[in-house]
């Protein structure tokens, strides 16, 4: 409990702006700039920035209601499936030497999977509280389905890999595009009604935003486009995941939000 | 159970909630049970008839709508006063609790649990 508590107090707003910066910072000055992409460590530094978030989301939360515990299970579940992706990231391009191209397709439609599993969450509390239809959540899950099989064919199978249209990494990006759009209005609709969310949002909104910024940086190193201006595949893939870092960093403050609520919560 | 205290039910299936509500009615010097449904709410008040009702509106079963409504429905119990409590911060929220016979309807982050109990007072006097 002490180290929980020690780790609350630890990782504020503040000091994650300070971490983000000291890591950019060394990222790009350690081994010529090049370092954490050759070895990889770009992405573990990713993996640690979710682990902190599940040990978060693990920890004892003010509410212990219902409808917030299984909010927090899928986050749970969703956080868990992003650090693997890193994890997946790192082992696919360092230790097994897969494929970059289906390693970086991999990452980009696993990140909006990730979104989708976020935003499954959102619509789980909302459609409870607002006896909506399920049929968002419906249309979810069968995206969240069909979007992972997908990528365990792309992963098990250099056939499937063979038949997949050119134009599937700019659809992803179109569909990350999207659920941002549909996830910042579930928010906004989420908060006027639950006022316990509304500090969460002030983080979450941000958070959505960058995450599409990321997206295109990822799809922008899918592509190496950004070569022809002069930016490097190694540093396009510092860009898309200097703003990973701080998405995880708001979600992170965010979620902190959720756990200590103002009001009655206080006395928990 | 004393029988000259006033009795406070407090129907919340959040049960950290619950325990602190329990603790400091108590402390306040009044006899307090929770319930985690609404199911189970409506039984305790056939059984024990209470003095106030502490009332969170989302339940995993019948909801805190309708316990309302079957306060309302009931002569017997329709005079208890019910002070709903709820994370739904819409006025639609709050105008369809008072309309069901709820005496206030209090938003779960904007009051903490003493400024809760200083309104229960209000109704256990």
């Amino acid at each position: 409990m002490k180290i929980i508590s020690l780790f609350e107090k630890l990782f504020t707003m503040r000091t994650l702006v300070v971490f983000n910066l000291a890591i950019i910072l060394l990222v790009e000055l350690v081994g010529g700039g090049v370092y954490f992409a050759e070895t990889g460590l770009v992405h573990a530094i990713a993996a640690i920035f979710v682990g902190l978030i599940m040990i978060r989301i693990f920890s004892d939360h003010a509410s212990n209601d219902y409808i917030f515990r299984g909010f927090l299970k899928i986050q749970l579940l969703f956080f868990l499936f992003l650090g693997m992706v890193h994890i997946y990231e790192y082992l696919g391009l360092y230790v097994f030497m897969l494929n970059d191209e289906v390693v970086e397709l991999s990452a980009m439609a696993s990140y909006l999977l990730w979104m989708l599993g976020l935003f499954f969450a959102l619509e789980f509390v909302y459609r409870i509280y607002q006896k909506k239809s399920a049929l968002m959540s419906i249309v979810l899950v069968v995206l969240i389905s069909v979007g992972f099989l997908g990528l365990v064919l792309v992963n098990i199978s250099s056939t499937f890999v063979q038949i997949l249209p050119a134009w599937l990494p700019v659809a992803i990006l179109v569909g990350t595009v999207i659920t941002a759009i549909f996830m910042i209005m579930s928010i906004l609709e989420i908060r006027g009604t639950m006022p316990i969310f509304k500090e969460y949002s002030y983080y979450v909104i941000p958070a959505i935003i960058l995450l599409v910024f990321a997206a295109f940086f990822e799809y922008f190193e899918s592509t190496h486009i950004l070569n022809s201006i002069g930016i490097s595949d190694s540093q396009n893939l510092y860009l898309a995941h200097f703003f990973i870092y701080a998405v995880l960093s708001l979600l992170f403050v965010g979620l902190g939000k959720l756990k200590k609520p103002r009001g009655i919560y206080t006395d928990m | 159970m004393n029988e000259n205290k006033r009795k406070v039910l407090v129907i919340d299936d959040d049960k950290h909630i619950s325990k602190v509500y329990e603790m400091k009615f108590a402390k306040e010097g009044y006899d307090v049970v929770s319930v985690h449904s609404g199911e189970d709410g409506m039984k305790t008040v056939a059984e024990w008839i209470p003095d106030l009702i502490i009332l969170d509106i989302m339940l995993p079963d019948k909801d805190g709508f309708f316990v309302l409504e079957e306060l309302k429905k009931k002569t017997e119990f329709s005079g208890i006063p019910v002070l709903a409590i709820s994370n739904l911060g819409q006025n639609k929220d709050q105008e369809h609790a008072l309309a069901l016979g709820a005496r206030e309807y209090l938003v779960k982050v904007e009051y903490s649990v003493e400024e809760i109990i200083d309104r229960a007072k209000k109704y256990l006097l």
